[in-house]
């Protein structure tokens, strides 16, 4: 099952009335969605309550969706929509406008270049996480950390790091998981110290 | 079980599979917090900023209040092999009617051929050749050769 069809797998079953699967569309998106608005809005606080208020709209709009473009799509421009009504409404002007989207009118994925949120607090988290993650990658033994690397940061599918590393696909699967874990303990102690901090 | 979180993260379930790791998830928090984690890090490590926006909790309060939606089904594409079946038997059906307008039409054809067969040979019968070819005299329009043919009673032509 492809990345878009698992997106319209979760899509139809919230239109079946499976709340919960709008939370796990939620968790995917949430930090994409955050920096797609951060090219809008400087503060982070109000990114926060932009990007809360984006997913609550598409909830409500989804008995509308019928997958014509990706979810993700077509939730980012219900992000800047309701970015552009936020800022209107607070007699405000966006951050950024250009390179929000391509020439094909897909909403583009700007997160790399933008800029982090701006609280100190934010930042500090952000650095923590990204040190963590780091850290506990490298700590990798090397077969989980070419694993691991070759899926998140080169996209690769399980098939060409098979053909990659030389191995078969099941094990591909295995090492990426224990990867995957591996950094997960490192990460949850700073997790859930984060949990009740708004940032 | 958290094998099938990571692998369903990577489109490396098939879709039973899926199906049930999807159910799985919504399930089982353990899982769910497993699903939300492994996204993080698959954020951090791409490099991406805005790793401390978190909004799981309050859009997931927010939605306990609003209706629950409800959409009507999708209906989903045929899948490859039906269509194929389904063009096949089309493209049948489509041959079977050219092929019947066809032979309709040869039949048509046919039955106006003979009949102007009938009509462009029969002014040349025993019976009416002598009364022609009088007329034709007094015309003068028809050559010597068409004169011989006509003058030809259609009984003794097999005699020739």
């Amino acid at each position: 099952m492809s990345d878009r069809e698992l997106d319209q797998q979760l899509v139809e079953r919230v239109q079946r009335g499976e709340k919960r699967a709008f939370d796990l569309l939620v968790s995917k998106y949430q930090r994409r969605l955050g920096r797609l608005l951060s090219r809008f809005i400087k503060d982070s606080a109000d990114i926060e309550d932009v990007t809360q208020e984006a997913f609550i709209k598409a909830y409500r709009a989804l008995p509308s969706f019928r997958g014509e473009s990706a979810f993700y799509t077509w939730l980012y421009r219900i992000g800047i929509n309701t970015a552009k009504n936020f800022l209107s409404a607070n007699g405000r002007r966006p951050v950024f406008k250009a390179g929000v989207e391509d020439e094909d009118g897909e909403v583009a994925d700007l997160g790399d270049q933008m800029p982090d949120y701006h609280t100190p607090e934010a930042d500090m988290m952000n650095r923590q996480i990204v040190e963590t993650v780091n850290q506990a990658v490298n700590a990798l033994p090397e077969e989980l950390r070419t694993a691991i690397t070759l899926r998140e940061m080169d996209g690769l599918s399980y098939e060409e790091i098979a053909q990659v590393m030389d191995c078969p696909i099941g094990t591909v699967r295995s090492r990426i998981f224990r990867a995957r874990e591996a950094i997960a303990t490192q990460l949850r102690p700073l997790l859930d110290t984060a949990k009740d901090k708004r940032w | 079980m958290k094998e099938n979180i990571s692998a369903l993260m990577d489109d490396a379930l098939d879709d039973a599979a899926a199906h049930a790791a999807i159910t799985d998830l919504q399930a089982d928090k353990t899982l769910k917090d497993s699903w939300d984690t492994y996204q993080l890090i698959g954020d951090a490590m791409r490099g991406g900023g805005g790793l401390a926006l978190d909004v799981r909790r309050e859009v997931s309060e927010r939605l306990r209040d609003e209706p629950t939606v409800l959409a009507p089904a999708r209906r989903w594409p045929l899948p490859a092999r039906k269509l194929r079946h389904y063009a096949l038997a089309a493209s049948l059906a489509c041959a079977a009617v050219v092929g019947w307008m066809g032979w309709q039409q040869d039949e048509s054809e046919m039955v106006v051929a003979k009949a102007s067969e009938a009509q462009v040979f029969s002014p040349v019968t025993a019976v009416e050749a002598p009364y022609l070819l009088a007329h034709q005299e007094m015309a003068g329009t028809i050559d010597s050769s068409q004169r011989r043919v006509a003058y030809v009673p259609a009984r003794d032509k097999a005699a020739h």
